[in-house]
């Protein structure tokens, strides 16, 4: 219980980078993931949730209004929900390959869910610049700053109650369910780690948009394969 | 320049309070209060300085200080407010379609791949490359965004022209295809231990292949990421099952 609430404050403070404060992308899964593992415990299983959800979204940009989904959320959740199921029932570490597809699994809707947040927060933030305008009026200026500070509360505690929500659900849920699966259905989720980074890649090769771009695409891949050779 | 550097430091956030109908614009006001405060000494031009920042306001984040500094420089020669209302909203429209070109829609890319290829080759130091990979040409731009703006005012529209945006954005996406690549191969890298034999790694090459090949068409067509990520699953679980 207090490592989900921990996990939902350190994810709700990741989470101001989405848009409210600095921008530097700590909030991207790669990143929030392993910090989030780091957090507790298992940095290892972070990064490769991380990695899996990293690409998904890689398309979807804050342009003018559009809001993306939330991929910050999905990563803290996913890896949060992965850590503790395997920590606490298979004391393992790091997670084995077939419950993190599962916590990835289960956070690919959240991430929907948190951008309706999002969007409703940002409907929120409205009053914000309406108190702003009173206050020019009464000519109080000093106060007017704040309004946009107050801005930081509303996007903070939208993450940390539907972290906090969604993530306790999830896990408990995971806990029971995940086990309930029988054993032939779980083989096939390596393969699922596989295609859900190759969905990463195609997402990524498109987002390049490259035009006759298959020749660099095969030189990458003849030049990974030679670094591949040497590293081992 | 007191002021100045408050303005930079405040633009970190300039989306704080960001809502659909106004977007930035009370960041935009927070971030320029302080010079605003210091340029007009009497009440009522305060007052107007004031009210026309707090007019609607959206751009690239990181382009923001450009615009900043050049509005600041504007205020300090006593431009007229019209002038400086034309300024904010010819700069924004341009720098925003810009700065999300080359952040959103061509850096942030190539760190995503870059790193995930690497967390996959194993290092654990692999969000630490992504967030160099962005945030370099991120707080150059900020800085040399709000130096120019300033130094610049008007002036400020040729300077980040020189920079030649478009162009980078170019190299950079290819670039970016080019890490795809690699990123293909660090995932058999990293898989290589679950199968075993040459020609096991021959089929998963093909298998690995044929799969981006089909989701690529498929986001071609239009489908949903969730829908596909999904799908994919689905067929891992049902392929699993005659394994």
């Amino acid at each position: 219980m207090f490592e989900v609430f921990l996990a939902a404050l350190v994810g709700a403070f990741i989470s101001l980078d989405r848009t409210a404060f600095l921008q530097i992308m700590v909030s991207q899964p790669l990143v929030a993931g392993t910090l989030v593992g780091f957090l507790l415990g298992d940095p290892l299983t972070g990064l490769t949730i991380g990695s899996i959800l990293e690409l998904l979204w890689i398309g979807d940009v804050p342009m003018g209004s559009s809001v993306p989904p939330n991929e910050t959320a999905a990563a803290v959740i996913a890896t949060s929900i992965s850590i503790l199921t395997s920590r606490d029932t298979l004391a393992a570490q790091p997670s084995p390959i077939q419950i993190m597809v599962f916590s990835v699994l289960l956070s690919i809707p959240l991430a929907v869910l948190c951008q309706k947040v999002d969007i409703y927060v940002r409907s929120y933030n409205r009053r914000f610049v309406l108190n702003a305008e009173r206050l020019l009026e009464s000519r109080d200026f000093l106060r007017i700053g704040r309004e946009n500070l107050k801005g930081l509360i509303s996007f903070f505690f939208a993450s940390f109650f539907s972290i906090f929500l969604l993530l306790g659900v999830g896990l408990y849920m995971t806990k029971v369910v995940y086990f309930l699966i029988p054993e032939p259905f779980l083989k096939g989720l390596f393969i699922a780690f596989c295609l859900l980074i190759s969905l990463g890649t195609a997402v990524s090769i498109r987002t390049a948009r490259v035009k006759r771009g298959a020749p660099v695409l095969f030189a990458g891949f003849l030049m990974g394969m030679v670094f591949m050779y040497f590293k081992d | 320049m007191g002021y100045l550097s408050s303005a930079f430091f405040r633009s970190f956030l300039i989306q704080s309070s960001w809502s659909f109908e106004r977007m930035q614009s009370l960041g935009f006001f927070y971030s320029i209060a302080p010079a605003i405060m210091s340029i007009h000494k009497d009440k009522d031009d305060l007052a107007e300085a004031y009210k026309r920042h707090l007019e609607f306001f959206n751009t690239n984040p990181y382009m923001a200080p450009a615009i900043i500094g050049a509005t600041i420089k504007l205020e300090e020669e006593g431009a007229s407010g019209e002038d400086i209302k034309g300024l904010k909203a010819g700069l924004m429209g341009a720098y925003g379609a810009v700065g999300d070109s080359l952040f959103w829609g061509a850096l942030r890319p190539l760190g995503a791949v870059a790193g995930v290829a690497l967390a996959l080759y194993g290092f654990m130091w692999a969000p630490i490359v992504f967030l160099i990979i962005y945030n370099l040409p991120h707080i150059f731009m900020r800085c040399y965004g709000i130096i120019m703006g300033y130094r610049m005012g008007t002036g400020v529209v040729t300077a980040i022209k020189g920079l030649d945006i478009p162009g980078k954005v170019q190299k950079i996406r290819v670039f970016t295809l080019f890490i795809s690549g690699i990123l293909l191969s660090a995932l058999l890298y990293a898989v290589k231990g679950g199968v075993k034999g040459g020609s096991d790694i021959m089929l998963l090459f093909i298998s690995l292949v044929l799969s981006v090949y089909g989701f690529y068409w498929g986001l071609e067509k239009g489908m949903r990421v969730e829908m596909l990520a999904v799908l994919a699953v689905g067929m891992s679980v049902v392929f699993g099952l005659f394994l």
